[in-house]
């Protein structure tokens, strides 16, 4: 029964996100993969054994059990620990896989050229960079590190448009003019690399580098003062190049509680984009920390990341099925996608776990007085109100429910105590006057004061609903007349505002009126009343 | 085509046997040999040396960075016989300790052997115990020069701690006259150079020193990412200056290294080569450094130098990067008349070429040369610019091996898994080299942790050929199998008395496209070369051909009429 709900879940997981992604190639088969040469961790540094141990464990466990993107996350995430511990030979392997497997991403071409260029196959990291960038087209390192490596291989107009790319976006990037100062260098333009340089400089007075690369070109113009000068100032410092990929991937070289720290700080100041990006360097180095996927699950469905946030609450599940946490929020986002059935069944996983939590419960019930199965949400509801006991919505729910399963003698007490919460709650004050009116176990007092407070409600707005209850407050205490008026009124309004769709229900009462007859429910059956509002997609969707 | 290479081969060695047997059975003749450029003879000559690194799972620094060899001609019969450095045990083991044991008896001690070619086939003889010499130290490498000018060539070999000067006695023995001479240095050298920087017609002696260590001092343990331990590389901020000793022309020698400036700056020398950059006639010094910036000493003509290395753009490579340099050349690969040059680096650096613009001013062409990234994987050690098939265009030989254990070797619980294959790379004559090692032939599918190379003709046949040294292994003689197909000339330029090799000397081989040479022991790594030069005619091999010597004290002289396909003598001022 776990297994079948794990995999259920991590299918379910997969196809979302696989139908999130804008993809038109379908995933590859996993025949096309590669075999991981994963080294002997028992041969490691002790201190390298440490952090890679968990991921690799994680990762063989997953291994098994997803399919297609999802896969691919899982192989990339292995990449990259093996990439920030230098086992070149596994990271490229997984990266390949990870980029058959999830060819949408365009994070997984470019750390496979990352892995292609630190392993000196450079023609191949130009494809594999480009790839990338065709997929990302808006990430100004990948077009830095390309037109690097085409400068290594003597390519000058290609690194030229690489370097040009990211000028046209920021004119003053130091490091796109360094390149650009060394294709014209490259080309004997010793004038125009000189100007390049010089503004790189300015632009990065940090990239000592560029000192000696200055130098050599006032060399080249023949002003050997100016040559020493800028050589005397050289050193070995690039100019600087925010990638924040790379800045991840090396992250992994320090263990999890250093960033589980860092980003618990981060949380404590308020800062929740910086926490979220040190939880998923945490979780990314020990992909079975619990506590931290949901932190950052929490964190990414907070800030409106709902397809991260979704992701990652589904890796809690695949480690801890009967997470409650979890499955509250994957039911929360199911139910935010239309999904009702499916999100029940994970409120009720997390109900198992947790008796005690209230949000699923509510939505479970909510959820079931949306799907026409009134007593059980009514006993959920029952139970919501037990634990919150002044709530008013809760009671009001609850009062709704067990009126739409037909037990208006358990409706109208908890109506009551609702309307004693909250008098002036027109919407408690109706519940209550037509559950009075129809309830065939009302006495003639309550009959009494549903009529009185028919009226009032009337007074105070006459429109449709209130003249329908006055109708049937009317009727209940044999007023006919005044009942078939009020229904008339209310048959017009309902005309009137084309809610055509409540005309057959007005009617029927209306004819029971005109009968000399009461109403007999204060709804019709299903009537929107007992559909509490679904949960709407998130601002980040 | 296919049996061009082995019917071309004028004697009758192992390799053109083994072609003749499977040319005789019919056997597919290309597979077997036709590919083959250098063949390792080494075994079938008689040289079967052995290095021995002393290894015992310390990890010592010093056991993996020997050793080196020489090609010179001790007992002037004409051809080069072969030292090869030894290697010791270190921190005070026993050799019972040794991982692997020497295959020689104690005590350990560098090795002499001297070439007998007779009739075109090449056969080693070890002479060490009949030569004298007893190099007890941790060796590293070996210069060879005739510093007193006696004609006969002296050896100067580089330890781990103090060096030795060996005195040539020219009856087959060699004397220890390191003490009378004043040329020990104490300290860790690698490569040394026999220069006349003074231009007084008596070779100086220039001394790389490496780091500063010591067995006992450095505790430090290093690790791969593997947890297996690993050899630590240099300390930071330990290099040691080198050393530079002027030849007083008695016998003994004046330590110049302060008042020449050579002091001055700090390196971590591994290469050294002397050779005129700038053009002036007077000999300049290049220093290779391991991960610091590299030293270019300008002749300043007054006795001191000046490193000028930075302006010349030529310490550091286009990135502004200091590399970690081990052997290196000098040569006119571009053919405009001046030295370039070039040095192997670490792994996942490349090897870098750096163009001369003829005034001592250099730009790192690697990358636009093709050299850069077929280097990238490999660690390069010993190296020469030689014409290995005699087309007029400079090739290059790298030899290889690591200095951290490889990853991949160390899953194959290789016992040292620092070995490499070697790499040959063919100067296109259009501005750019292309790798030739896959056919190179079997020798170059060898994998060992080569070291020291020097490069000469060992079989006098007018092609060069290379012996490696290797570290915790066996030396190699690399014959060249295709260079004698083409034409050559060599020379060998003698001081006016005719007694030494005119070390420096600079030969423009006057044709249609002038090929320039240098007389040069010195260069690769921990080595020294034949001292001839060795020069491939290309298309231009029928007629007799015009050199102009460039004499070490900056004298001109034209030779003619020298006909190819074999070598003369040029005497300073012996030219009619």
């Amino acid at each position: 029964m776990i297994f079948n709900r794990i995999t259920r879940a991590c299918s379910l997981l997969a196809m979302l996100l696989a139908a999130g992604a804008a993809s038109g190639q379908a995933a590859q088969g996993t025949a096309e993969l590669e075999l991981v040469p994963h080294p002997d961790l028992g041969q490691l540094k002790p201190e390298v054994r440490e952090l890679l141990q968990p991921a690799v464990e994680y990762f063989t466990q997953q291994r098994a059990t997803l399919e297609g993107r999802a896969l691919g996350l899982a192989y990339g995430r292995m990449g990259i620990n093996y990439l920030a511990h230098e086992q070149q030979e596994a990271a490229g392997a997984c990266f390949r896989n990870a980029a058959i497997l999830d060819p949408e991403n365009p994070r997984w071409p470019y750390l496979v050229a990352v892995h292609y260029e630190e392993t000196g196959f450079l023609d191949k990291a130009v494809d594999s960079y480009r790839a990338s960038l065709i997929l990302g087209k808006t990430y100004l390192p990948g077009y830095i590190r390309l037109g690097r490596v085409l400068l290594e291989l003597n390519r000058l107009p290609e690194a030229e448009a690489a370097f040009q790319v990211v000028l046209n976006v920021d004119p003053d990037d130091a490091a796109a003019l360094a390149g650009l100062g060394q294709v014209a260098f490259g080309r004997d333009e010793f004038d125009k690399a000189a100007g390049l340089f010089e503004r790189a400089l300015q632009e990065d007075p940090e990239a000592s580098s560029l000192h000696y690369r200055l130098g050599l070109t006032y060399r080249a113009l023949g002003q050997a003062d100016k040559a020493r000068a800028e050589l005397d100032q050289a050193g070995e410092r690039i100019p600087a190049t925010d990638d924040p990929l790379l800045a991840f991937v090396r992250g992994h070289t320090r263990g999890a509680a250093h960033y589980l720290d860092a980003a618990a700080e981060a949380e404590a100041a308020g800062n929740s984009p910086v926490a979220i990006k040190l939880y998923e360097i945490a979780t990314s180095i020990e992909p079975s920390n619990v506590d931290a996927l949901l932190r950052l699950a929490e964190l990414q469905g907070a800030a409106g990341e709902m397809d991260e946030a979704f992701m990652n609450f589904g890796r809690v599940l695949a480690i801890e099925p009967a997470n409650a946490r979890a499955n509250y929020f994957v039911g929360t986002e199911l139910e935010r996608r239309g999904q009702e059935t499916e999100a029940r069944a994970y409120y009720e996983k997390a109900l198992e776990t947790e008796p005690q939590l209230v949000e699923p419960r509510m939505l479970l019930a909510n959820g079931l007085m949306r799907s026409g199965e009134y007593e059980l949400a009514g006993e959920h509801y029952a139970q919501v109100a037990h634990q919150l006991p002044g709530s008013v919505d809760v009671m009001y729910l609850l009062g709704m429910a067990w009126l739409a399963a037909g037990e208006c003698q358990w409706a109208n007490p908890v109506l009551l105590r609702a309307a004693g919460m909250a008098p002036a709650d027109r919407q408690i004050m109706t519940a209550l006057t037509r559950a009075y009116s129809t309830c065939p176990e009302a006495t003639p007092e309550e009959r009494g004061k549903a009529l009185a407070a028919a009226r009032a409600l009337y007074d105070v707005q006459p429109d449709m609903d209130t003249s329908e209850t006055l109708a049937m407050a009317s009727a209940a205490n044999g007023e006919f007349e005044e009942a078939v008026d009020a229904q008339a009124q209310a048959i017009f309004e309902a005309l009137k505002n084309g809610a055509e769709d409540r005309l057959t229900w007005l009617q029927e009462n209306m004819q029971r009126y005109q009968a000399q007859q009461p109403a007999t429910a204060p709804w019709s059956a299903g009537a929107e009343v007992y559909r509490p509002e679904a949960l709407v997609p998130g601002p980040g969707r | 085509m296919p049996d061009v290479i082995c019917s071309a081969s004028r004697r009758p060695t192992a390799a053109a046997g083994r072609c003749a047997a499977f040319v005789l059975l019919g056997l597919g003749f290309r597979s077997a040999c036709g590919g083959d450029i250098f063949v390792d003879e080494a075994s079938s000559t008689g040289l079967s040396f052995e290095h021995f690194n002393g290894m015992s799972g310390e990890l010592y620094f010093p056991e993996m960075m020997g050793s080196g060899v020489a090609l010179f001609d001790f007992d002037n019969d004409g051809d080069l016989d072969v030292y090869l450095v030894q290697g010791q045990m270190l921190g005070g083991k026993p050799v019972s300790a040794a991982t692997i044991a020497p295959r020689y008896p104690t005590p350990l001690t560098d090795r002499l052997y001297r070439n007998d070619l007779a009739d075109g086939e090449l056969r080693f003889t070890d002479v060490t115990e009949r030569s004298g010499i007893r190099a007890p130290g941790y060796g590293m490498g070996v210069a060879a020069g005739d510093y007193d000018n006696d004609g006969h060539v002296d050896l100067y070999v580089t330890n781990y701690q103090s060096n030795q000067l060996w005195r040539n006695r020219g009856d087959g023995t060699f004397e220890d006259v390191t003490a009378r001479a004043g040329v020990d240095d104490p300290r860790w050298s690698v490569s040394a150079s026999w220069v006349d920087y003074d231009r007084d017609g008596w070779l100086d002696l220039y001394v790389g020193n490496y780091f500063r260590h010591s067995i006992e001092t450095d505790r430090r343990v290093c690790r791969m990412a593997k947890q297996a331990r690993d050899y630590c590389g240099p300390l930071k901020g330990a290099g040691d200056p080198d050393s530079l000793f002027r030849n007083r022309g008695d016998g003994t020698f004046e330590d110049v290294s302060e008042s020449s400036g050579i002091h001055k700056a700090y390196g971590g020398a591994l290469g050294v080569v002397a050779a005129d950059f700038n053009g002036d006639r007077w000999p300049d010094i290049y220093v290779a450094n391991d991960g610091v910036a590299n030293q270019l000493w300008m002749n300043q003509k007054n006795g001191q130098f000046l490193n000028e290395a930075l302006l010349a753009g030529a310490a550091v490579n286009k990135d502004g990067m200091a590399e970690a340099s081990m052997g290196l050349d000098a040569g006119d690969f571009d053919g405009d008349g001046d030295e370039d040059l070039f040095m192997t680096h670490l792994r996942q650096e490349t090897n870098t070429l750096y163009v001369n613009d003829g005034q001592g001013w250099f730009e790192d062409e690697s990358v636009v040369m093709g050299l850069a990234n077929p280097s990238f994987s490999y660690t390069g050690f010993g190296t020469a610019w030689i014409d290995y098939d005699n087309d007029g265009w400079l090739d290059l030989l790298a030899v290889n091996g690591a200095v951290r254990k490889l990853p991949a070797l160390v899953e194959l619980d290789d016992p040292y898994p620092l070995h490499q294959t070697d790499q040959l790379f063919r100067n296109l004559g259009d501005g750019s080299y292309r790798e030739v090692t896959g056919s190179a032939g079997s020798a170059f599918g060898v994998s060992l942790v080569s070291r020291g190379a020097a490069f000469g003709d060992l079989d006098q046949d007018g092609d060069p050929d290379v012996v490696v040294s290797n570290n915790a292994g066996p030396a190699r003689v690399l014959l060249n199998e295709v260079g004698s197909r083409a034409g050559w000339i060599g020379l060998r330029l003698l001081t006016a008395d005719g007694r030494r090799d005119a070390y420096g000397a600079r030969v423009e081989v006057e044709l249609e496209r002038p090929l320039w040479r240098r007389v040069r022991a010195d260069g690769s790594y921990a080595s020294s070369n034949d001292p001839r030069v060795l020069v491939g005619l290309g298309t231009e091999s029928g007629r007799p051909v015009t050199v102009r010597v460039i004499w070490p004290d900056g004298s001109e002289e034209r030779f003619k009429g020298l006909s190819a396909g074999r070598y003369h003598e040029l005497r300073q001022g012996g030219a009619r």
